[in-house]
């Protein structure tokens, strides 16, 4: 946990560009919803590999997601019944099951597709709020921030020294 | 925007992805080898070993090299030994881990083979066997005590035929007669009503007796009283006899009645003995004869055990593939609450309708060449899986050999159809030209010396319940014997005569305890045969029973007529002597005053008379002398 508190610090403290923090936040956020061992993550995966997304965002996002899944994945399940079962969408999902490679996706499994449904739809307001909170953060809290009793244990922790080393 | 582009991070993430599928190109075979190993010696309950596995990526598939699966019921055989399995896989439903295998060829397989080592797993990984497997399977010494047990009734009835004409005396020794029933009691009877008879007829006066009290009644009545106390004295003496009299025909009238009471009973007993030689005769000729009763279960007796052999190791290979191609009910239940757990914990999969439904596993295509003693077998096996709901195909079998030895063509068609509804497994068999030499049919001595047989059946199993049926067509079939037995003789000759014939099988009942019914044109043939050769021989049988029955009656015959004769005689003498004691009891006493007064009369008569006489000479001399 407290790893987790200096890495958020060290990723928002540094000169990393907004965008591609907020960005690294968004896509943990598929990944982190959505069942690990899926074919859409590789894609994701890439995505990120590829864009100039911030990786140390990105896992420390995944993360924070994977955990946040448990509490969402009943209301996930929810959407992804009453997604794959809408009777306007049925011809749809029906052409889809018929490619072998859209049933590799397994987008037909409830869970999956209810939690890239929410997924895909807090991505862009992830990716929005996120950027303004990190904007306004370095703005206006950062300078605060820094000189918290709480940072400077943080800071002086061997943890964070040794994370500052292995980032450097 | 180049900015935004990460080209170590395309490098990067190439890497990975290639480092991870070398690992699993790496560490992908020894895993599906110890897969194999382990769940395939759980299924089988014996060791499964494979010598290697190799993967290919253009096209996926998979090689598995030196597959031996041992027998469970005896370890040092393997029950199926592969050289070599080619799969070809489907790359797209693996990634969603469905092992779909559009074709699978296999080559060496043979059945069989021995082992250098014991197959059999250690005791406490052996998975209990399921009671049917037990059945069906089971130690040799089980298997042994089985048959043995199935051969019981086989025995029995050939007991039973070698039975069939044994001689009238035998016969008569073995069998409960009603002769002898009814003649014992017959006898009893008589004894218990000589006895009363006897005593009773004891106490009636004899002839002698009866002459006495003649002479007696006669020196009574007859004769001058002397004087009054002579007449009191005979008075005395025939009441004394008359009361006697009374006594003796009351003693007639007792045995009369116990004579006719034991005539009366021996009659009823003897009524029943007259008819129960015809009876027994009827009886003993309707058992003790080769008709059609006694012949109609003669080809179950000479080849219901070798088909019920067959049925049994088709049954026990059954039991051993079915539960590798489809679930049990128990599993389907199993996944059925697996199911609903994951539902409520993980989500679910949500099936749509398709032209390519996809199982777990699969296999669309299995082909092997199988090597057995007497040939070659080529075998298909197309939609294998244990989900046929979902591929709506039932699992199709098809076995063919050419020259199997003996056996000209072979040809089997299996059915597995567990798609949800009416599940059923359907088999259809077809054997041309089976050359069959030198077939001990175990009964008399008996061998099919060489013969051709066709045979086709089918059979559908379903809800653990078998309903078969097939007929076998022999034809060109020659019957030797080495016993001298006239039964053996008699068949022997019967069977000669008959070329061809067919025999027909059926089962129906419980799958490893079916009712097996056999019939055959073979009984007709036979009996036909065995109602000609057997006829006189039957007949002389019917005749020698006949004369012992009769024998038999005439001993208790011979007894009644002679006491029949005394009793009438006795009958008859017990009437003469209650006649005559009635004659005799009718004489009277003449009056004492009576004899008296006649005597009086008499004297008066007599002087009256004198006095006539005196008169009559006085006339004549009065009248002689007038002239």
């Amino acid at each position: 946990m407290l790893g987790m508190l200096a890495n958020l610090l060290k990723i928002l403290n540094s000169d990393t560009a907004p965008g591609q923090l907020s960005l690294g936040f968004a896509f943990a956020l598929v990944v982190g919803l959505t069942p690990m061992l899926s074919l859409h993550n590789l894609l994701v995966l890439f995505l990120v590999m590829v864009i100039r997304v911030n990786l140390s965002a990105f896992f420390l996002a995944t993360g924070f997601f994977t955990l946040m899944a448990y509490l969402i994945d009943p209301l996930a399940i929810q959407v992804g019944e009453a997604v794959l079962t809408e009777p306007s969408l049925q011809v749809f999902w029906t052409d889809l099951y018929q490619s072998e490679f859209w049933q590799a996706t397994r987008f037909n499994h409830t869970l999956l597709m209810g939690s890239l449904v929410i997924a895909l739809a807090a991505f862009i307001p992830v990716l929005l709020i996120s950027r303004f909170i990190i904007v306004n953060y370095r703005n206006r809290l950062m300078a605060w921030v820094e000189k918290l009793k709480i940072t400077k244990m943080i800071k002086a922790s061997k943890f964070y020294k040794v994370y500052e080393k292995l980032a450097a | 925007m180049k900015k935004w582009i990460r080209w170590s991070g395309l490098i990067g993430f190439s890497v990975t992805i290639a480092l991870l599928v070398g690992a699993w190109f790496f560490a992908a075979a020894p895993l599906i080898k110890m897969s194999i190993e382990t769940l395939g010696s759980k299924a089988a309950g014996a060791k499964v070993e494979v010598e290697a596995v190799e993967l290919s990526f253009n096209p996926l598939g998979i090689t598995i090299n030196g597959v031996d699966v041992a027998d469970a019921d005896k370890p040092m055989e393997n029950l199926i030994s592969i050289d070599r399995t080619v799969a070809d896989l489907a790359l797209m439903p693996l990634l969603v881990g469905k092992g779909i295998i559009e074709e699978m060829s296999m080559s060496g397989v043979r059945f069989g083979t021995p082992r250098s080592v014991s197959g059999a797993l250690p005791k406490e990984e052996k998975a209990p066997a399921k009671e049917s497997n037990e059945m069906a399977t089971g130690t040799p010494a089980e298997k042994s005590k089985a048959r043995s047990q199935d051969e019981k009734p086989k025995e029995s009835a050939l007991a039973g035929l070698a039975e069939t004409l044994p001689s009238a005396e035998t016969i008569l020794e073995r069998e409960p007669l009603a002769t002898v029933t009814n003649g014992e009691a017959f006898k009893e009877s008589y004894e218990h009503h000589k006895e009363k008879i006897n005593s009773s007829v004891a106490k009636v006066p004899n002839a002698s007796a009866i002459k006495r009290y003649e002479k007696s009644i006669n020196s009574i009545v007859n004769g001058k009283y002397d004087d009054l106390h002579d007449f009191l004295e005979r008075k005395k003496e025939f009441e004394a006899l008359k009361k006697q009299f009374k006594a003796d025909k009351k003693a007639i009238e007792e045995a009369k009645k116990a004579l006719q009471v034991g005539k009366k009973e021996m009659a009823n007993h003897w009524n029943a003995l007259a008819k129960s030689p015809k009876a027994d005769y009827q009886k003993l000729i309707d058992k003790y004869k080769l008709d059609s009763v006694g012949a109609s279960n003669l080809s179950a007796v000479l080849f219901g055990a070798e088909a019920g052999e067959y049925a049994r190791q088709a049954l026990h290979y059954y039991e051993k593939v079915r539960p590798l191609l489809v679930k049990s009910e128990a599993e389907k239940a199993e996944e059925a609450e697996e199911e609903k757990v994951r539902e409520r914990a993980k989500g679910r999969f949500v099936s749509f309708p398709t032209r390519h439904p996809q199982p777990d596993f699969w296999i669309k295509s299995l082909g092997f060449t199988g090597q057995l003693a007497a040939g070659d077998i080529a075998v298909s096996v197309k939609d294998i899986t244990h989900q046929q709901a979902i591929t709506n195909r039932p699992i199709r079998l098809t076995v063919k050999g050419d020259q199997l030895g003996d056996v000209t063509g072979f040809k089997l068609n299996g059915v597995l159809d567990h798609r949800g509804v009416d599940d059923q497994d359907a088999f259809e068999l077809s054997i041309a030209n089976v050359k069959m030499d030198s077939m001990d049919l175990g009964f008399a001595g008996l061998k099919l010396k060489q013969s051709q047989m066709a045979m086709s059946a089918k059979g559908v199993l379903k809800q653990g319940q078998i309903e078969a049926d097939g007929i076998a067509n022999f034809t060109r079939a020659t019957f030797t014997t080495k016993d001298r037995t006239m039964v053996a003789k008699e068949l022997n000759a019967a069977l000669a005569k008959i070329p061809t014939f067919d025999v027909h099988v059926d089962a129906k009942g419980k799958m490893l305890a079916p009712k097996v019914g056999m019939n055959s044109d073979l009984d007709n043939k036979l009996q036909k045969i065995f109602n000609e050769s057997l006829k006189e021989k039957q007949r002389e049988l019917e005749a020698r029973l006949k004369k012992r029955l009769e024998e038999k009656l005439l001993a208790y015959t011979g007894e009644y007529k002679a006491t029949l004769k005394s009793l009438n005689l006795m009958d008859g003498n017990l009437k003469d002597a209650q006649k005559k004691l009635s004659k005799l009891a009718k004489a009277e006493l003449d009056d004492y005053q009576k004899q008296l007064k006649q005597k009086k009369k008499k004297e008066a008569d007599k002087k009256i008379e004198q006095k006539r006489k005196e008169l009559e000479e006085k006339a004549k001399e009065k009248l002689k002398n007038l002239f």
